[in-house]
């Protein structure tokens, strides 16, 4: 007689967590096996696509609204998707109280497979939000989890960052330059300016050191640095002090090339902070020309997970 | 090629719920920061005649941590999915992170021979 087989209990679709997604002033509640797959895009204009392990799930694109009146452009959005036909069926959708969403419309596709709708207009950044599930089943999970959850901040509050393991909390005058989303070590690149900060998240931090000591972590510069900036010879112990523990790390300092002395438009010097978080086994770095921004940004690494929790 | 035989191709749903298995009968020797696998080398067709390979010679891969996790999965028993879960949960990782460095490892062992995936008839005849 064949035995049985062992199944895990966790399935990546009955698990039932969820997962903060942060991304250019938008935060929405997604299933914790819900990832994304796709960035791309600035503050005015992106797309988002998160997958779970077999298929796309939830499509976001948002666009700033430069004139014209804000329902015809929702609207308008809503018959570019699913035609003139089905947006006639969509329906306003209300939005939780004390949010400013002026215009909100959902489409459920009666005969799933298919594809679920909403459009909304957010009186705070002036964008139009599109949010696409695609439905194998009838499945609720758009109207009853991500859509009253969906919020936006303005560009001129503190901005949330939350993907993958990544999370992080800057301040308005920083802006997202670049990213790089590499599974288990993720770089998001921020500039105020002529400043600049790169955060860096390096997971799991037991594999992590296992393969190099934390002073090799920091020692590492990219390659466009490494042209401009000399080696880190001192590095020294520091300490970060979170609301709840302190996080204890090196830091060390490098200096611009003596042969680019003229080259005023680099800082004479950048910063790099590691610190070994072995609460969430990660490593957190930032490296960059303004160190009391750096130390605040790391400080609120993790407030996802922690969000989560509670 | 007009007489090779085509490779399969498996949807993302199938890959996932396939169930890898050794192919090599050899032994993981832990080291600290992960493994060894010892594998004895195979005499290839076209060598026999122009080229010998010494008796019992081996090759030596190193696998680190998450390697040998995954290769200690590896039974015919479990799927690609139960793998990349187990990884999420033992290095408490996101799934897409775990996903993406299972399947890249698995696609390495299969092309060095020495994992492969049961096919059924069904998805043959698909090739």
């Amino acid at each position: 007689m064949a035995s049985k087989e062992k199944t895990d209990t966790v399935s990546p679709l009955t698990t039932g967590r969820s997962q903060l997604i942060a991304w250019h002033g938008w935060r929405l509640n997604v299933p914790d096996a819900w990832n994304p797959v796709k960035v791309d895009g600035d503050r005015d204009q992106g797309v988002l696509l998160l997958a779970d392990m077999f298929q796309a799930k939830l499509g976001l694109r948002w666009r700033r609204m430069k004139r014209g009146d804000p329902v015809q452009w929702a609207n308008r959005s809503l018959e570019a998707e699913v035609g003139k036909l089905a947006a006639a069926e969509a329906v306003d959708y209300p939005m939780p109280e004390g949010s400013d969403w002026r215009v909100s419309k959902l489409y459920i596709d009666k005969e799933p497979p298919g594809r679920d709708i909403w459009v909304g207009w957010s009186q705070k950044s002036g964008r139009v939000l599109e949010i696409v599930h695609h439905a194998k089943t009838r499945d609720p999970v758009l109207a009853d989890q991500v859509l009253p959850s969906v919020s936006d901040t303005q560009s001129t509050d503190p901005q949330a960052w939350s993907i993958y393991d990544f999370s992080a909390i800057t301040s308005a005058e920083w802006s997202l330059k670049w990213f790089r989303l590499n599974a288990g070590d993720l770089t998001l690149a921020f500039a105020n300016q002529r400043r600049s900060i790169r955060l860096r998240q390096v997971g799991p931090a037991s594999l992590a050191l296992s393969r190099m000591e934390l002073d090799d972590w920091i020692g590492q510069l990219d390659k466009a640095y490494r042209k401009i900036y000399r080696e880190a010879q001192n590095l020294s112990d520091v300490t970060l002090q979170l609301p709840t523990r302190a996080l204890k790390g090196r830091s060390g300092v490098f200096r611009r090339k003596r042969r680019l002395f003229w080259a005023f438009r680099f800082a004479n010097e950048v910063r790099t902070l590691g610190f070994h978080d072995p609460v969430r086994n990660r490593l957190l770095m930032a490296q960059g020309d303004d160190e009391p921004a750096m130390r605040e940004m790391i400080a609120t690494m993790g407030w996802a997970s922690r969000e989560v929790e509670k | 090629m007009f007489f090779r035989s085509k490779k399969p191709r498996l949807s993302a749903e199938e890959a996932l719920n396939s169930k890898p298995m050794r192919l090599v009968d050899a032994e993981m020797s832990l080291l600290p920061e992960g493994g060894m696998l010892k594998v004895l080398m195979r005499q290839p067709k076209w060598g026999r005649t122009l080229f010998r390979l010494p008796e019992n010679s081996t090759k030596t891969y190193e696998f680190d941590a998450i390697g040998v996790f995954v290769w200690d999965n590896i039974d015919g028993k479990t799927s690609v999915e139960q793998i990349i879960l187990r990884l999420a949960k033992r290095y408490d990782m996101n799934m897409r992170e775990a996903q993406v460095p299972t399947i890249k490892f698995l696609e390495m062992l299969i092309k060095r021979g020495l994992v492969g995936v049961p096919m059924d008839k069904k998805d043959k005849e698909k090739a």
